[in-house]
Formats: C-alpha cells, structure tokens, sequence
C-alpha cells in the first residue's frame, strides 16, 4: 500500500454480484480502480485492447483478474486458456470468482492456468470477509511482476 | 478338382506347342538321315581322315596323276629311241665307205674348183658336176625322202667349215665352223646330238652331226642332220590321245626355255615365242633340273594342273625337260558332274526323309494327341470323355488304361457329388438356423446398446441438469442475502439513501429465483411426452405460435409471412406449439434497429426428412455463439430478459421428437434462420 493506483478487472454478468463485490472493496479500501465487464468476449477486449478498449488508458492491465466462469458470449474457462495462452497477460493473477463448487470446473480452471478457485460463499459475513481477506492477499501481500 | 479349377483349365486352351512330339519326331528322323547322307556323300568324295580310304576325289587325282604319267613315260620313251635311232643312222652313215670315199673326192675337187669365200654359183656347179659330189648327194637326198623327218643333210669341210654338199643348194658353201654341232663333232668320234636351236632358216631347229675320217683316220667332213622342233620334236610329243582339251606336252632346255611353240597363249595373251620365252612353272623347273615326278602346280599361265615332268637326256651333257599337264579343272570335271548328281539326288532323298519322317511322326503322333485332347478334355471337368484308339500298340493300351481310369474317377466324382449335395443342405439348413439366432441376438444387443446410450444421455443431462440447477439458483440466493447483509449494515449505520435499491435487487433476485424454478419444472417436464402423439398440420403451429405472441411482433412492428401450403408433421401438439411459440418470440424480441423487421415461417423438403425454418433479418448471431445459445441458462446479453433457458427447451423438445435443430446466421446484423426437422405425418411414435 505504497500509495499506486492498484487495479482489478472484475469480470462478472451478474450486476447484484459484481454491486456487492464493488461494495466490499470500497468499504474495506481495498481498491484504488475496479474495471467491471459483464462477459468473456468484453474480457478478452479489454485485456487484449481490442474494439472499444483499444485506449491502453481506458485499459491497465490490472494487477488481478477476478473472474467467472459462467459467463454471456465466451465462457470463463475459455476466457481463462486465452489469458494464460498469451506471452504478455500470462504473469497476471488470475483469481477465479464463481458461485460453482463443482469439482468439475476447480479442476478445468487449475488446469487452464487460474492461480486461485474461490467460491462465493452464500452467507453475507463471510462474503465481505472473503473480499476483504482477497483484497489484503492479492493487493496488500502479493508481491507483483510489474509495479 | 471341382469347377473352378476346370473352368481354369478351360481358360489355358489346349494349343499345340511348337515341338510338339510329331515336329520333334519329324525334325530328329530328317536331320538324323540327312546328316548320314551327307557324311556318306562327303566321305565318298573327300576320303576318311586318317585312315587309307581317301575318297573319290583323291582317287580321281591318283588316276589321273597314274594317266600323265604313263603318256610322259610314253612320250619320252618315244624321244629317247627317236634320239638314238637318229644316234645310230647318223653313225652309220657317217662310217659309211662310199660316203668316206666320196666325201675324200669331193674334198679335193673342191679345193680345185672352190675358191676360197667364192659365192660362185659357176663354180658350185662345176663341184656339183663331180662325180662323187653327186654320188654323195643323191645319197644324201634319199636319207631326207625316206626319212621324211630330216629337214635337211649336208657335209661340211673339216678344215674349212665349208658346206660341200647339200640337200639345200642354197646352203653350199655355207660356213660351219663356228657351230657347236661342228666344233663338237671334229673332237669326238660320236655322234653329236645337239641342242634345238634357230636355224638357217629361222626356225628352231635340232642338229645332229658326226665326223667323217679319211683313209688315214684324221677328220675329213663333218655330216650334219637337221630336224625342225615343231614339225618333228612337237609333232611327236603332240601325237596320241588321253591329254583332253587342255593337255599338252611341252620340253625345255636347261636354260628354261620352251623349245616347241606352246598350245596356250600366255597368261597375258601373248603367244610365246619357242627358244625365246623363258619358263618359270615349277613343273618345267623341276623337269629342266633332271628331276622326274609328277606334281599340282600353276602352269605358265597360271592356271592349276596336273603334271607329269620327265628328264629326256640327249648325248651325253644335254637334257630336255618333259612336262606333260593337263587342267586340274578339266581332269576334275567328271567327279564335279558326279558331285552335282549326287547331291541333287542328296536332295531328293532328303525331301523323301522329311515326307516320309513327318508321316511315320504323324501316324505314331496321332493316336498321343487323341489321348492328349481326351485328357485334357478330362482335366478341363469333361468326365464323359473317353480316348479313341483303336491301335493295339504301347499307346493303345495306355489309352484303354486312361479310359478305365477315367471311368473310376466318374464313377468317385458322381458318388462324391452325391455326397457334397447331401452335405451342403444340411450345412445350409445349419447355416440358416445359425443366421437366424445371430440375427435375434444381434437384434437384442441393438436394443440393449440403444438403451444404454439412452440411459447415458439421460444420466448425462441429470448430472448437467443438477450443477445448472445449483449453479444458477444459488446465484440469486447469494444476491438475496447479499443485500439482506448491505440492508442490515446501512440500517445500523443509519444510511437510509439504499434502501430502495438494495430492497429492489432482493425483490428482482426471489422473482428470478421463482422463474427459475418454474422453467425448471417445465423442462423436466418435456423428458416425456405428456400429450399423445397426432398428426399435426405445421401450418396452424405456425399461425398459432404467432397468434400467442402478437403482442411482442407488435411492439417490434415486424411483418410474419408464413409459406402457404406446409406439410403435416406427427407429434405432440402443445410442446410443438411452444417451440414456435419460443422461435417466433425470440426472432421479434432481437430485431435491433432494423427498419424492415421482418419474420418467414416455412419449410424445405430433403427425402424422406422435412426441414422446417424460421428466418428474421434481425440482430443475428455470431458464428462463435451458434453453439452456446442452446444451452441451459445460456444467454448472450446479459440485460436480456429471460433465464436463458427458452432455446434449451426448444431443443430438448425437438429431440424428444427425434429432430434436429440449429442455426444458421452470417454473423452481427444479418439476421438468423433456425432449422429444425420434424418426421412427417403417420410415423409411428417413438
């Protein structure tokens, strides 16, 4: 917490979740910039800059990806592969985010490269507290390949 | 051998090879008898080699070496005794008393009325007048008549040389003394033969001289004989027969040179001029040298002879050589004549050989390749073939041990036959008891595999069905309590500028939780087919499914054209009236900002399969997404209404029916066309 804009790219269709999230991180401080999109394919573009977020200041690479799977358009394992495929996005933490605990999809995100499976926990406590302790790990103690 | 191996053999036709046994037959007895003829022919001609049989040719030569022979030995048989007659009469002569006595008279007459070198034919006369000269000339003139071969006698003075008498007039007073016959003579008391040289008169000629003694035994005269060579010396070698047309005799000198004129012409047309051409044959050469003998060489023209050479000795010191020859062409003829004959009548018998050898192969041939194309015949699957010979021969019998034998393998091949026949039907009634259980079996592993594919799917969709359903109801649950939590917390803290929004977002999230709930009970519904199955006309799906939801074509202000004849399909009325129901609404619901919205119902007929469409020229959908959009909860746009669950059911309900669907769409903006197949009326339930 030196002071430097630290980023996160949520990626989430569900607006009440992705409300909730954004609401944690603000409560708790975590974030200094939260960019939200609600599909894969919005996803790709933005971490790719492609189509309407072509302007690298529109588009900072963040320091963690929070991310779905089930998603509109490109689902999130595919998402995943795609980030993990790339020479460039690779080296960034990709924290998957899904209301899933199904073995099946911890399985195919560890494979595609997710750097951790987190489940939303349905009790509100221990939701603000996962975002908070998510916030503290990847932002406050995680170190980062670029500054 | 069953059918196939005959029908191969019948596909090898039986050709005849080349060296069939008859050509074999038929060349070997003809080459066999023309090679004994020829060596027959040849040894009768050549001889035998190494041993004493040395052929008709050899013989031939012999005889003919045998007849020169005899005739040389004739011939100079005959010039020896005419030498020593001529030895003899020329001795006596000259020892003759009157011829002593006159020759003394004349002598002094002439050294009276001669003077010396005088051509003086007056005093020629007045000698000749003499007495004894007369005497003596008479003398002289009835030896040359009587002895026709003397050209002509004369004596001549031993001191001088002179001729004093003559049979030639025109030789008196002729000077001898440089003449070898001459010179000769004064010095030996016989007889001098001496070599034919050119006469007086051109001609070549032979001389014979003796001396003639006076009283008191000193040299008086000198008698001198000349004989012309060809006239005489050639007559007598030409004379007598067995020479043929190319035969002669011919004599040399020890010089080498021919002493009678030749019969041929030289070898370069010239005619060769006796005392003059130098001979160079060998048998001449060998003849000249004193050797005798008989040889084949080239003559003086260059043609091959056969000769025979003789040494004729004359006096003393000189000697002729004989040759005798005759053309080896012409001694030869008869035995190539004989040769021609023989070999035409060779020729003859070698077409006889080869007629005859080719009927005897034929005759012994035939009755083997009667046998030959009976077994073939066999072999080929013919068993009632059967070789006819009737020869009582080796060959007759092996084809009456062929046809017994043939007449076995009929009588096993029937039996056999009789034997597959009964075998194969009862292989074929196995066959087809065996075909029939494979068949049931077969049958019932269908069904079981059918059945286990069936239950694979159903547990399949169950397993995706549950982790759907617990993925999507514990979302908004999540959202519920959420927000509960954020409502509780701004409570606390006395926010009240929430409320609203966080108490709207509980509502909206139980509302979904509610239509989740529904729909899932409706899709677990559709696994099985609640109404029965009827024959429905697609067209009133249509016009129905529109009808129900006019209200959202309103709004989107689209036009529906549905085809005016469409054919009749076989299923569940209500659940196919909710696909088109769910088609249709989808197809106004994105229309986006197309102006002229528009909406086609219709159908393509591919065979025995009806392909139904429903075609909008709204947003469209991206080829990547052509997948995905039927999927349970599956939704493109996020904000969209509905749970995603719409296309899920139409799918499952179409392949509740045994149909198809999907999607075709060019991407963004082009609209999409949803294809489904549907079996046609009267199809069975399934």
């Amino acid at each position: 917490m030196n002071g430097e804009p630290l980023t996160i790219l949520l990626v989430e269709d569900n607006l009440d979740h992705a409300e909730l999230i954004a609401r944690s991180f603000e409560d708790h401080r975590v974030a200094n910039k939260l960019f939200h999109v609600t599909d894969g394919e919005a996803a790709l573009d933005y971490l790719f800059r492609r189509e309407d977020y072509a302007d690298p200041e529109k588009s900072p690479t963040p320091h963690v990806i929070l991310l779905d799977l089930r998603l509109p358009k490109i689902d999130g394992q595919e998402v995943l592969r795609q980030i993990k495929a790339s020479n460039e996005l690779k080296q960034v933490p990709v924290v998957v985010l899904t209301t899933s605990e199904a073995e099946k999809d911890v399985h195919s995100a560890y494979k595609n490269g997710a750097n951790s499976y987190l489940a939303k926990p349905v009790d509100f406590d221990k939701f603000t507290q996962l975002m908070d302790d998510l916030g503290f790990y990847w932002l406050g103690w995680n170190h980062h390949p670029w500054t | 051998m069953n059918q196939n191996d005959a029908a191969q053999h019948n596909v090898k036709a039986p050709r005849r090879a080349f060296w069939s046994i008859r050509t074999k037959l038929a060349v070997g007895f003809s080459s066999a008898a023309v090679a004994v003829l020829l060596v027959v022919e040849l040894v009768g001609m050549k001889g035998i080699p190494f041993t004493s049989f040395q052929g008709r040719q050899a013989n031939e030569k012999d005889e003919a070496f045998r007849g020169l022979s005899l005739i040389a030995d004739l011939k100079k048989e005959r010039l020896t005794r005419w030498i020593e007659e001529l030895n003899d009469d020329i001795h006596a002569y000259a020892e003759n008393d009157m011829v002593r006595g006159n020759v003394a008279a004349v002598r002094a007459a002439a050294r009276e009325v001669i003077p010396r070198n005088a051509a003086d034919p007056q005093a020629w006369a007045k000698l000749r007048g003499h007495d004894s000269c007369k005497k003596l000339e008479q003398f002289l003139n009835t030896i040359r008549l009587t002895y026709e071969s003397y050209e002509g006698l004369h004596i001549s003075d031993a001191q001088t040389g002179m001729v004093i008498v003559s049979t030639d007039l025109d030789e008196l007073g002729a000077d001898d003394s440089k003449q070898q016959y001459f010179i000769s003579s004064l010095t030996s008391q016989d007889s001098y033969m001496g070599d034919i040289q050119l006469g007086r008169r051109g001609k070549p000629t032979f001389y014979a001289s003796h001396l003639i003694i006076d009283d008191k035994g000193k040299p008086a005269a000198v008698l001198v004989l000349e004989v012309l060579a060809d006239d005489i010396i050639g007559a007598m070698l030409h004379t007598g027969e067995g020479l043929g047309k190319t035969g002669e005799a011919l004599l040399v000198n020890q010089n080498l040179r021919i002493l009678t004129s030749l019969k041929h012409r030289l070898g370069d047309g010239t005619t060769a001029k006796p005392l003059e051409y130098h001979i160079t044959a060998k048998p001449a050469l060998l003849a000249a040298s004193g050797e005798e003998g008989i040889i084949e060489a080239k003559d003086y023209r260059g043609v091959t002879v056969l000769a025979a050479y003789r040494h004729i000795p004359i006096g003393s010191e000189l000697g002729w050589g004989m040759v005798v020859k005759q053309d080896r062409a012409e001694l030869f003829a008869p035995i190539r004549s004989d040769a021609v004959n023989a070999w035409s009548i060779a020729a003859v018998a070698i077409v006889l050989i080869i007629l005859l050898s080719s009927f005897v192969a034929r005759s012994l041939t035939r009755p083997l390749l009667e046998l030959s194309s009976a077994s073939e015949r066999v072999s080929a699957g013919d068993l009632n073939a059967r070789a006819q010979v009737a020869t009582s021969d080796e060959v007759g019998r092996l084809a009456q041990t062929f046809n017994a034998m043939v007449e076995h393998i009929q009588g096993w091949h029937e039996q056999l036959e009789e034997q597959v026949r009964a075998r194969t039907g009862e292989l074929q009634a196995a066959n087809k008891a065996l075909t029939e259980e494979f068949a049931e079996h077969e049958h019932a592993e269908q069904e079981r595999s059918k059945l286990i594919i069936k239950l694979e799917a159903s547990n399949a969709e169950l397993e995706r069905f549950a982790y759907t359903v617990s993925h999507d109801l514990k979302s908004p649950l999540i959202t519920i309590k959420g927000f509960l939590g954020v409502l509780g917390r701004d409570l606390e803290a006395g926010k009240t500028t929430r409320v609203q929004d966080n108490m709207a977002r509980i509502g909206s999230a139980a509302e979904k939780m509610e239509q989740l709930l529904d729909e899932l009970l409706e899709l677990s519904r559709i696994g099985r087919l609640v109404n029965p199955p009827e024959d429905v006309p697609f067209g009133d799906l249509a016009r129905g499914a529109v009808a129900m939801v006019s209200g959202r074509i309103e709004k989107s202000g689209a036009t529906v054209e549905i085809a005016p004849e469409l054919p009749t399909v076989h299923g569940d009325r209500p659940r196919l009236m909710e696909v088109m129901q769910n088609l249709v609404d989808n197809a106004a619901k994105y229309m986006g900002d197309q102006p002229n919205p528009t909406i086609k119902i219709g159908a393509r007929e591919n065979g025995d399969e009806i392909t139904f469409y429903v075609r909008d020229n709204g947003v469209g959908i991206e080829p990547r997404y052509q997948q995905r959009i039927f999927g349970l909860f599956d939704k493109l746009d996020p904000k969209s209404d509905g749970s995603g669950i719409g296309l899920a059911i139409v799918k499952r309900i179409v392949e509740v029916h045994g149909g198809r669907i999907w999607v075709e769409s060019e991407g963004a903006g082009h609209g999409s066309t949803f294809w489904l197949t549907l079996s046609p009326e009267k199809k069975g339930d399934n």
